[in-house]
């Protein structure tokens, strides 16, 4: 008995004390990370292959964007006080800061389908912004629009998905918290709920960087 | 890791916003567009750097588990090798 409690420790040390659950979560943060790399380097191909490319600002809206950025920043601000909470014991901070960044995620999410509904119905001004890119004829900004158009809302359909799976995620242990499923000593889950939500926010990052500014 | 870290995580909030605030100001100096492109880089891998080490506490994690979590970066620098490699050779698309 002691000799397997001994082997496991040893196997287990190059990750401290890292629970399996957690190194799952840093597993898949990896693998979704790969997704997002192949996604954006691919992009960067196809934008190298392309006539015309909108600089920031000519159709997508930056400001707005930058806001949405801010947005997650405070929402994982909010994750991490959560698990700061309940690392103490507190569990109504734990509640508490997980609604926050719950509602965080769905204005995100909001914000995010306004824009698309503002692209896809389009406008005088939309058109107008479409015909100084050199999209000559485009009265909306659709993904056959352009190689940009494809580019723009795979990448961020595919965070935005994300982001909707952390809410629900969200949701999910909020119920356990609200049951007082969770305490000082048993804190595992939100801090894997937490590497997600952490993760979601700094592809976010990228995808601002890349696909907004760059 | 545990214990209150309430200001450490305001204060990190605080520098990714003057980062993301930061990162509008270049693309209106009229500097060169790779010029741009190197500083957006630069401030996004800085904002990454503090999501991942203070939000994901990743700086308390073992050398090993930190080391293990930079494996992507040579396989997608493989793949951005490949696709630039391959583009004297493809079409051009609108």
């Amino acid at each position: 008995m002691n000799q397997t409690a001994d082997t496991l420790t040893l196997q287990r040390d190059p990750f401290g004390t890292a629970t399996t659950g957690k190194l799952g979560m840093w597993l898949f943060i990896i693998m979704d990370g790969l997704s997002f790399g192949g996604l954006l380097i691919g992009g960067a191909a196809l934008r190298a292959s392309a006539h015309a490319w909108p600089g920031p600002g000519e159709i997508l809206n930056v400001p707005l964007t930058a806001f949405n950025t801010f947005l997650l920043i405070c929402t994982s601000f909010t994750m991490v006080m959560a698990l700061n909470s309940i690392q103490k014991g507190d569990q109504k901070g734990l509640v508490k800061f997980l609604t926050a960044t719950m509602v965080g995620g769905l204005l995100f999410l909001g914000i995010q389908v306004w824009e698309y509904s503002h692209f896809i119905t389009g406008s005088h001004e939309l058109a107008a912004s479409l015909e100084g890119a050199g999209f000559v004829g485009a009265t909306s900004f659709l993904p056959n629009t352009s190689m940009y158009g494809s580019i723009f809302y795979v990448t961020t359909s595919f965070h935005g998905l994300h982001v909707l799976s952390g809410v629900i995620y969200i949701f999910v242990i909020l119920l356990q918290a609200k049951k007082g499923a969770y305490t000082a000593d048993n804190f595992d889950r939100v801090e894997i709920l937490g590497l997600f939500w952490h993760f979601v926010d700094l592809i976010w990052i990228f995808v601002f960087t890349v696909i907004y500014l760059i | 890791m545990e214990g209150d870290h309430k200001k450490l995580y305001i204060k990190n909030a605080v520098w990714l916003t003057i980062l993301t605030v930061a990162e509008l100001g270049i693309i209106e100096l009229p500097i060169p567009k790779s010029a741009q492109v190197v500083l957006l880089l630069s401030f996004a891998v800085t904002k990454i750097m503090l999501v991942a080490l203070v939000y994901m506490h990743l700086r308390y994690e073992t050398k090993f588990l930190r080391r293990l979590l930079l494996v992507p970066i040579p396989l997608a620098l493989f793949l951005a090798w490949g696709v630039i490699y391959d583009l004297p050779f493809s079409w051009t698309i609108n």
